[in-house]
């Protein structure tokens, strides 16, 4: 074999570089830019109150990018969560939002558990064009607070009062109803969705007792309750509110005198009041790891996210792998990381993933979902740390949800066209 | 119920002001911490009862830890007030964050102990629990009892003296050190203690001394800075217009407590019975 010379060496790197010249740049680029991963900027209050749920979500996306990436990844490259901490503050959640698109060229942002965080990335996303998906309640679907930008996998207000209210009506548990609820902005959502449905089915509705945010004494409010006769009384309050509001109702007895329905709930409430104090109330969630029997899909969720985090997914979680996984899903399918072009395919697309199928309303964005009713369990009948609950009935679709109309949308154009 | 725990978790923060003066945000912590510790000792033991006891004695040990190994630092200080704000401000927020990491998951389940459970009686529409006339009675037997700690005592007397002129009572001898050391743990034992009774009822979460503590500021306000009889007061004005708002009004209930103060403060701006010349320095 003849050694390679200069001149030999010079002719072979020339005529290669003509050949990547002429067979053009995919080559090169695939090799720049095809190992750099597309960047998923997460902003979730890792400090504060929230600390421990933002965890437990950090976990669901965690598994939801593994689970892309296992598939090929985006347009064949990888998935990268950026996580910043918005510290439970919305200037700070608005600050790293900005970080995100600004500094990380994050294409996609998700996270936000609470409504003030959720506001301050949209208004950070819709203003950079950036998709801006949530892991709370999805609650901004109202005209002229939203932008065509916003999605978000998890119930809206409206949803979950609807399938609470529908529930009772399917079950037959009684025609007048009543609301106990923290006074501010979202359960305020809460009594217009109730009375809606109320004046749909017929019932009886004799209004709100409202209780200070951060209650600590529920028993000053309960006369009020109980002197409303009503057959169910809903109960929209949250985190420490609702534990306290649980041991107190149950020790006032007023599961005793009407159907008691929590309207929204979460694994880690029912944790926090202990075993038992949810026996006999009934409660709305996204979902419900008890779902595990029943999809295969859901079975191996839970194995992965008791693998990681040595305890049972609760719904928010499930919501919150669902967004990420179909959000980089969609990106993947229309092989584009544009704005405009996601924000379409998004729009009426339908998916399966951890419960029945589900669609994004064109209209208004809003997850078509089933919700589950649970009911709780006494102590002795729990068969493990979490079995607080098992299903009694899902609600879903376009039952339990306002009609575009309703909300002041077209109900015949895609969001993105009205906005 | 809301009046008595007011009254517990305020006194401790009025005795320190009065005597320390030091606006001291770290005083929910000590009621969270209380919760928490009474937690950990039925978990141990299984006793609610061993736990109204080891929970203020632990917690109060944490207080006094902290006033020997922090706010020691900031006494005689330029701008020691500003500076104990400031101080005891980060240690409301550092402390809850160290509960979390410590004891993982938020909340954890409290239940009222089996000997309290029940309804004792039928008060209108309300039926009356054994735990909550429990704690109406403990709260009863614990207020005498420190008005005789502090009017009958020489620690009581030191106390006292202190809060009314602190500067006296070090040029007469006092180890004014010391007393400020029993204070402070003390103030955080009540607030403990306040902490165990409540959580059968609530929710024991790294937060919960968060508002309370804006409760009891209010308490102190409205009573009068470092003085017994009007936190005592103040607890049972504020509990009461809470309870009585939430019973008539319930869309008030969430400035009631503020229109309280307000008034009180433009009828009687050292509060009910608040001394002239406290706290204007």
């Amino acid at each position: 074999m003849s050694p390679i010379t200069r001149r030999t060496l010079l002719k072979t790197l020339a005529g290669g570089g003509a050949a990547t010249a002429v067979s053009g740049f995919p080559f090169v680029n695939r090799l720049a830019l095809g190992q750099q991963a597309i960047k998923l900027g997460v902003v979730v209050p890792m400090t504060g109150p929230m600390a421990l749920e933002a965890q437990e979500m950090l976990a669901a996306t965690q598994i939801a990018v593994e689970d892309v990436n296992a598939a090929g990844g985006v347009m064949g490259r990888k998935v990268e969560s950026v996580i910043r901490d918005s510290e439970f503050k919305p200037e700070v959640a608005k600050r790293k939002a900005t970080e995100l698109i600004e500094v990380e060229k994050a294409p996609f942002l998700v996270g936000a558990i609470v409504g003030f965080e959720g506001i301050a990335m949209a208004e950070v996303g819709c203003k950079n064009d950036v998709i801006v998906s949530f892991f709370g309640q999805n609650f901004l679907t109202v005209k002229g607070k939203m932008c065509k930008y916003q999605f978000g996998n998890n119930l809206t207000p409206y949803q979950t009062a609807a399938a609470a209210a529908h529930f009772v009506d399917a079950q037959k548990l009684g025609k007048k109803w009543h609301m106990l609820a923290n006074n501010y902005s979202w359960p305020q959502m809460f009594e217009r969705a109730y009375s809606l449905v109320a004046k749909q089915v017929g019932a009886d509705w004799t209004g709100v007792t409202w209780a200070p945010l951060g209650t600590r004494d529920f028993l000053p409010f309960l006369p009020k309750v109980a002197a409303a006769k009503a057959d169910v009384v809903f109960i929209t309050t949250w985190a420490a509110d609702q534990v306290a509001c649980a041991k107190q109702v149950q020790e006032f007895g007023l599961a005793k005198q009407a159907r008691v329905i929590h309207s929204i709930t979460e694994l880690t409430f029912a944790e926090a009041a202990g075993a038992g104090v949810y026996e006999n109330f009934y409660s709305g969630m996204p979902w419900y790891w008890h779902l595990k029997d029943k999809y295969p899909a859901a079975k191996r969720y839970y194995d992965r996210h008791m693998a990681l985090r040595k305890r049972a997914p609760s719904g928010y979680t499930a919501s919150t792998y669902s967004t990420v996984r179909l959000l980089l899903e969609t990106a993947n399918e229309v092989k584009s990381l544009e704005t405009d072009k996601v924000t379409r395919a998004l729009e009426g697309r339908k998916f399966q993933h951890l419960k029945g199928p589900e669609q994004i309303r064109a209209c208004d964005h809003v997850n078509m979902q089933e919700v589950f009713l649970c009911k709780g369990k006494p102590a002795s009948a729990m068969k493990d740390a979490w079995d607080f609950f098992d299903i009694v009935q899902s609600v879903g679709g376009e039952t339990t949800s306002e009609s575009c109309e309703g909300e002041g949308f077209d109900p015949k154009k895609p969001l993105s066209q009205q906005i | 119920m809301n009046g008595c725990i007011l009254i517990l978790v305020a006194l401790g923060l009025s005795i320190v002001f009065g005597l320390m003066g030091i606006i001291n945000f770290a005083h929910g912590i000590f009621y969270m911490l209380g919760a928490y510790a009474g937690w950990l000792t039925i978990q141990l033991t299984g006793s609610f009862w061993l736990a109204l006891l080891t929970a203020p004695a632990a917690v109060g040990l944490v207080g006094a830890l902290v006033e020997r190994g922090v706010l020691k630092r900031i006494y005689g200080t330029k701008n020691a007030s500003f500076a104990g704000v400031l101080v005891t401000y980060g240690l409301a927020i550092m402390i809850p964050d160290l509960v979390r990491m410590t004891f993982g998951r938020p909340g954890k389940p409290f239940a009222v102990p089996e000997a309290l459970t029940g309804s004792l009686f039928r008060l209108g529409a309300i039926d009356v629990h054994a735990y909550r006339v429990f704690i109406l009675v403990v709260t009863a037997v614990l207020m005498p009892l420190l008005w005789l700690l502090l009017n009958r005592t020489n620690l009581g007397l030191v106390i006292r003296a202190g809060t009314s002129d602190n500067l006296m009572v070090q040029l007469l001898g006092i180890n004014v050190a010391r007393t400020w050391t029993i204070t402070y743990a003390l103030g955080a034992a009540l607030a403990a203690f306040a902490g165990v009774i409540t959580a059968p009822l609530v929710a024991v979460a790294p937060e919960m001394g968060g508002l309370v503590l804006i409760e009891c500021f209010i308490v102190t306000v409205v009573g009068g800075m470092g003085t017994f009889l009007g936190v005592v007061a103040g607890g049972l004005l504020i509990g009461e217009t809470l309870a009585l708002t939430g019973m008539l009004y319930d869309v008030l209930a969430d400035v009631v407590i503020y229109l309280a103060m307000a008034l009180v403060l433009l009828v009687r701006p050292r509060g009910l019975f608040g001394q002239e010349g406290m706290s204007e320095e």
